[in-house]
This record gives structure tokens, sequence and C-alpha cells, in this order.
């Protein structure tokens, strides 16, 4: 281990938590499931033996979060040091391992916690040897907000929630189609009767319902849709204006304020925690936090993210990230099947992204 | 490998119609060691070594570099390299082995017709039963990359090995991705194309590799075989007319690119009407021609690759 990796661990080894060494190996379908088919040309993967697939874990904080799910780790602060396994896009030139260290802290919450944590990654990085970096920080939990703000249907919120993670939300703005006539007609009839009526169709057709979809759920989807327009085209407006705001990290707070009173829109405790979180940090004054920038773009890299996120990269290469954290909530009830519920935040330094940076 | 290594798929109907294409162009295949032999020549191009693979192995082929230049499936090139245009030079697109790699879903999905809806079932699925939509394919890199750009993340693949479009209905998968060129057997299996479920119209292609080591010696065969291809078709769609020397077809406006006294190219189609043009000027008695093969100075599709190596 080199001098830059040594120093890196010592920083946050010695205020971060208790070692964890979560297993080498974990099911790929664990990690699919909750970063999407997309990952999989990232995923070392080999077959378990039994018609099942294990992959090398590509990262550390769904292995340590599966542990504390499933109750054989307790809810509490770790930190981890070790190797993970992704394989490069092709042409960057990059090794399919390399090692980690970080921390993921369990039970936490907050805005104080969120600058204790983003504060922690920066040191790191800077005792790690980088220079000239470019940090970025988001914050997930502000757009959803700004979704329940908005007079959008529960099934809108969801789907630009989930392209929002993919990096697509603008896409996802696209008028509707208006709804069929197939579709309208359904909507005037009962649950039961629209049912009946699309049973009768695959009579007609001599089709019959396949694929874990029934005739219900299709009629279901149908009336429904007949009677969601879409996002009303102020409400898209806004959700554009949102995606586009950029600004230095420190102004960040006022310029949400400014476009949430331009649009009428309540961001409720979302902006106050985004508020006093800026605060927290600014009093911490971390390394890096002078030319960070705040971003309200879509696509942080893992779909877990609901809350605080941050980035720290090379400024020639900021799709390479060599530290990225972030606040993920959610993760630990979706893991344990609702029965463990916590906050949790963390973050890791890839160190051989944070030599690259520091030797240029 | 220091002579240029054509492979040629080994059996079905993309070996019939490649065997065709190149005894059209005036290079009969000749199998050694009988019809079931693995490695055959090109009447003509005695610098050629010509192996039979199957299409998939020719894809694999070129993208490793074992093979200078082969003929497959776009769809195969598309599924075995993950940057095609990093690795491959598509040569010449051959006109047959056509087919559209399509997204299809139940027929009783009446309320899903785009990938956007596909997007939206999918999340609803796994919200409902914890369980991700199936899409059952063989063409598994180039599902991830389309539904990938499609905004579709919630699924996953099952791997088919054999009659994909069955699945759905065997209850092994809800979605399909596969090769299809009229859509029967789609339609045959209660499926349907979605609006936007186009990710490739794919044709045979002989297409080069630029991971493969090219020797002078390998460039001349790909050389001799382009040249050969091209003069041929240009030999197809020209036709020769003889007529006096003292004439000069040009000085009378006639669309005839001379090669020499009394002698000139003109296109297909144009013979007969020039030829009794010529004959009306005294140029008689014109003879018309059949022309194989005509070659040029310069084969633009070899100095293309050339061009491309040098990048």
């Amino acid at each position: 281990m080199n001098s830059g990796a040594r120093a890196v661990e010592d920083m946050i080894f010695a205020v971060g938590g208790e070692r964890i060494d979560p297993p080498t190996l974990a099911p790929a379908r664990m990690i699919l499931d909750l970063s999407g088919e997309a990952v999989r040309q990232r995923l070392c993967t080999f077959p378990d033996g039994e018609g099942g697939e294990l992959c090398l874990r590509p990262d550390m904080t769904v292995p340590i979060a599966a542990l504390v799910a499933q109750g054989r780790r307790a809810l509490a602060r770790y930190v981890y040091s070790g190797t993970v396994w992704r394989l490069p896009r092709s042409g960057s030139g990059e090794a399919p391992e390399f090692s980690q260290v970080g921390f993921e802290w369990f039970a936490g919450g907050g805005p104080e916690e969120d600058a204790e944590a983003f504060c922690l990654a920066m040191s790191a990085a800077q005792a790690g040897g980088e220079r000239s970096a470019r940090v970025r920080i988001g914050d997930v939990a502000v757009f959803s907000s700004l979704l329940k703000g908005l007079s959008l249907s529960q099934a809108w919120r969801a789907k630009l929630l989930r392209s929002f993670a993919r990096g697509g939300a603008r896409e996802a703005l696209v008028p509707q189609p208006p709804a069929s006539a197939l579709a309208t007609a359904l909507a005037g009839l009962t649950a039961e009767q629209a049912r009946h009526a699309v049973e009768e169709i695959f009579a007609i057709a001599g089709t019959a319902s396949t694929g874990q979809r029934s005739a219900a759920d299709i009629a279901g989807r149908l009336r429904e849709r007949a009677d969601d327009p879409g996002p009303s085209a102020q409400a898209s407006e806004a959700i554009s204006e949102y995606l586009s705001l950029e600004c230095p990290a420190h102004e960040a707070s006022e310029t949400i304020a400014s476009f949430a009173r331009r649009q009428r829109v309540d961001l409720g405790q979302a902006l106050s925690d985004f508020t006093l979180r800026q605060e927290a940090i600014a009093r911490r004054a971390p390394p890096y936090w002078s030319t960070a920038r705040f971003s309200a773009r879509d696509g942080w890299r893992f779909e877990y993210y609901d809350g605080f996120v941050f980035e720290l990269a090379a400024p020639e290469t900021p799709d390479r990230p060599s530290v990225a954290g972030g606040r993920y909530d959610g993760l630990l009830a979706r893991l344990s099947g609702q029965t463990v519920s916590a906050q949790a935040i963390g973050a890791a330094v890839r160190m051989d992204r944070l030599d690259a940076g520091a030797s240029s | 490998m220091t002579r240029l290594r054509l492979a040629i798929p080994s059996k079905g109907r993309l070996k019939e119609q490649a065997e065709t294409y190149f005894s059209g162009a005036g290079f009969r295949l000749e199998q050694i060691g009988g019809a079931r032999g693995y490695s055959a020549r090109l009447q003509g191009l005695p610098d050629i070594e010509v192996i039979l693979l199957s299409a998939s192995e020719i894809a694999a082929g070129l993208v490793s570099g074992d093979i200078h230049i082969g003929v497959t499936g776009e769809d195969l090139l598309h599924e075995t390299a993950s940057d095609l245009d990093a690795v491959i030079h598509l040569l010449a697109p051959l006109g047959f082995g056509r087919a559209r790699l399509v997204v299809a879903a139940p027929r009783s999905w009446i309320d899903v017709d785009t990938m956007a809806d596909v997007e939206d079932v999918a999340a609803r699925m796994e919200a409902a039963t914890g369980r991700r939509l199936r899409v059952a394919t063989k063409y598994v890199r180039s599902t991830r990359r389309f539904f990938s750009a499609s905004g579709v993340s919630s699924y996953r693949i099952v791997e088919s090995a054999g009659a994909t479009e069955g699945a759905p209905a065997a209850g092994a998968a809800e979605l399909i991705v596969d090769i299809t060129t009229t859509g029967a057997t789609l339609e045959g299996n209660g499926l349907k194309i979605l609006k936007d479920g186009l990710i490739l119209a794919s044709e045979a292609q002989l297409a080069a590799s630029l991971r493969a080591e090219w020797t002078p010696e390998a460039l001349l065969g790909l050389k001799a075989l382009l040249e050969g291809m091209d003069a041929r078709s240009a030999g197809r769609a020209l036709q020769t007319v003889r007529f006096s020397p003292d004439l000069d077809p040009v000085a009378l406006g006639l669309d005839i690119e001379v090669v020499g006294p009394g002698e000139g190219l003109c296109a297909r189609g144009k013979a007969h009407e020039l030829a009794r043009r010529l004959a009306e000027a005294g140029g008689g008695p014109v003879r018309i021609l059949e022309t194989e093969f005509v070659y040029r100075v310069l084969n633009e599709r070899f100095e293309r690759f050339v061009a491309r190596r040098r990048l």
C-alpha cells in the first residue's frame, strides 16, 4: 500500500467507526436488482454451480448494507478498506480491480451528519494527495420534494424519480399521446366491468393473458392512463427549470430558494435541510469547498441514493470520480423486505483514481 | 497470418448466398476436401486463404483480429463488439441476409405499444411482485444497449439458447428480443413488435477487422478481392460498343466513355440506342459486346479502408 492510500485509511479509520470486511462474493441478483441490468456490463460474474450467478463485489456499500439488513451486523458506523471489481469501459485503460477506502454510517441522519460525512470524505481525499479536484454536490431529496409540491399523479412522480436516477428525467417529460379510445371507454366502467371487457377483447382476438399480467392489470393500467393526462405544461416547465440549476455550491441554498419562490412551489423540509447542511459544511470549511459546484441535474451514480450526494473528480476526467458518496435512507428497507429501516450515508475513495489525479 | 484470411459462413442459407455472391463476382468457391471441408479457395484469387466458420465465429474472429475479413450479419457484429466502429470496418453491404432485431411483447398487452410503456409496466411489476420483468434473448449486449438507451432498467435478461419466440408462452419471460424477417413467427407465437422496438435493421456485410495484423501481403489480397468485386459490378452495369475508329462519339455528343480508337463503354440500358446513332453517323457496323469486368486505377473501397486504418 502506498503512502497516499495509508493516509486515506488513517484519516477515515480515526473517526469513521468499526472496521468491517464484507464478503468478496455477492449474489449477482442482489446487485442487479438494486442497480439495474445496465450495471451488468461492469460486473465480474460467474455461475454459482446451482443455476444462479455470483459476482465479485462492485462496491462496498451494498454488501455492507446487506449484512446490516440481514441483522448480521448492528446498526452502527463502519469503515472499510478493500478490493472491489468493476469491468472498465473499453478504451478507458483502467484496471478491473482496484481498492476502495470508505465508510458507511447507519441509524444517524440529518443535515449535521451529511456535513460530517462530506467533510470526512473531502479531508481523506486531500490526505491522499488529490490536488486539482472539482467537487459536485446535489440532492435527490430536493427533486422528490419538487415532484411532491407539483400536482402530479403518483404514477408520474414515480416515473420521473426513476428517470432522474438514470439521468433521463428531462427526456421523460415528453407530452403524453392522448389516451386511446379504448382506455377512455374503460375509464367509464367499473374495475370489474373493465376486466370483463378486456377478457372479451382477448377472446375475440384469440389471445390469452400471458407474462404475469392479468386482464385486470391491463384494464387497470388503461383506466389509470385515461384519467392521467401527465404533467401540466406548468409542472413540466418547473421541472425543466429545476434540472438546469447549476451554481457555486455556497450559493446553492439561495439559488434553490429563489427557484421555489419563482415557481411558487413549496420544497418543505428538503429545502430547510439543504440550507442547514450548507451552513454546517461552511462551518467546517472542508477542502475543495470554495470551488465546489451544485448541480440539480439528474443522473447520480447509483439508483439507491435518495438524499444528499457528492462527487470529487479531476477536472479533465469529470466522469471518473475518485470520491463518491451520498445518503441512501431507503436501501436497508429495500434489502430487508421492509423489516429493517434506518437512515444511512456513506462515501468511498477510489484509490487508483486518486493516484492518477495526484500524479498528474 | 501473412496472407489475407477470409472467412465465409460454413452452412445454411448465408453460405449459399455468400457463395453465389462471390461466384457472381467471378470468384467461384472451391471447398478443399469436398463439401464438408472447412477450408476453401476462391478461383482466380490464389493468394487468399479462405476458411469456413459459423456466422457467429466469424463475428468473434473479426473482433479478436484472428481473421482479416469475413462475411457475417451486422446483428452478430453488434452483439460481439461493444464498440463496433473501433474494431470493425464495414467494406460492403452484400444485399442478402436481411433481418430486423426487434423487441416484441405479448399481443395481449393491449396497453403496451412503446418502450416507455415497457418502462412503466416493468416498474409496476417490480413494485407489485418484487420480481423484474424478464426479457428472453440471444442478443444480450444489443438488448442491454437498447434498453439502457430507452431508459428501461427494471428488467432482467433470460439468456435463450433455442426458440426465443416461445419464451413468453412458456412462462419463461415476458418480452423477447429476436431477429425477424417477416414477423410471421412472432405473430404465430402471440407476439407483437413494439412501435419503437426496432433495435437494428441488419444485412450480411463483408467486414474487415481493424485488429488483425495487416501485412503488405494481406492488403494486396484485399485489394485484389475488392477490385475484382467492383470490376465485376462495373462490368454488369456497362456494355462495350465497337465502331469505326474514324468516328469520335464525343464530338457527336454521345454518352460513351471512349477507351480507345473505335471502342467505348456505355450504360447497359443505353447500348442499343447509342449503337443506332453511331451507325447512322457512319460508324457502322457497330457491335455491342458483353463486358465482364471493368478495372479502374483506384479502388475507392480499398482506399477508404486504408485511410481508416491510418486513423
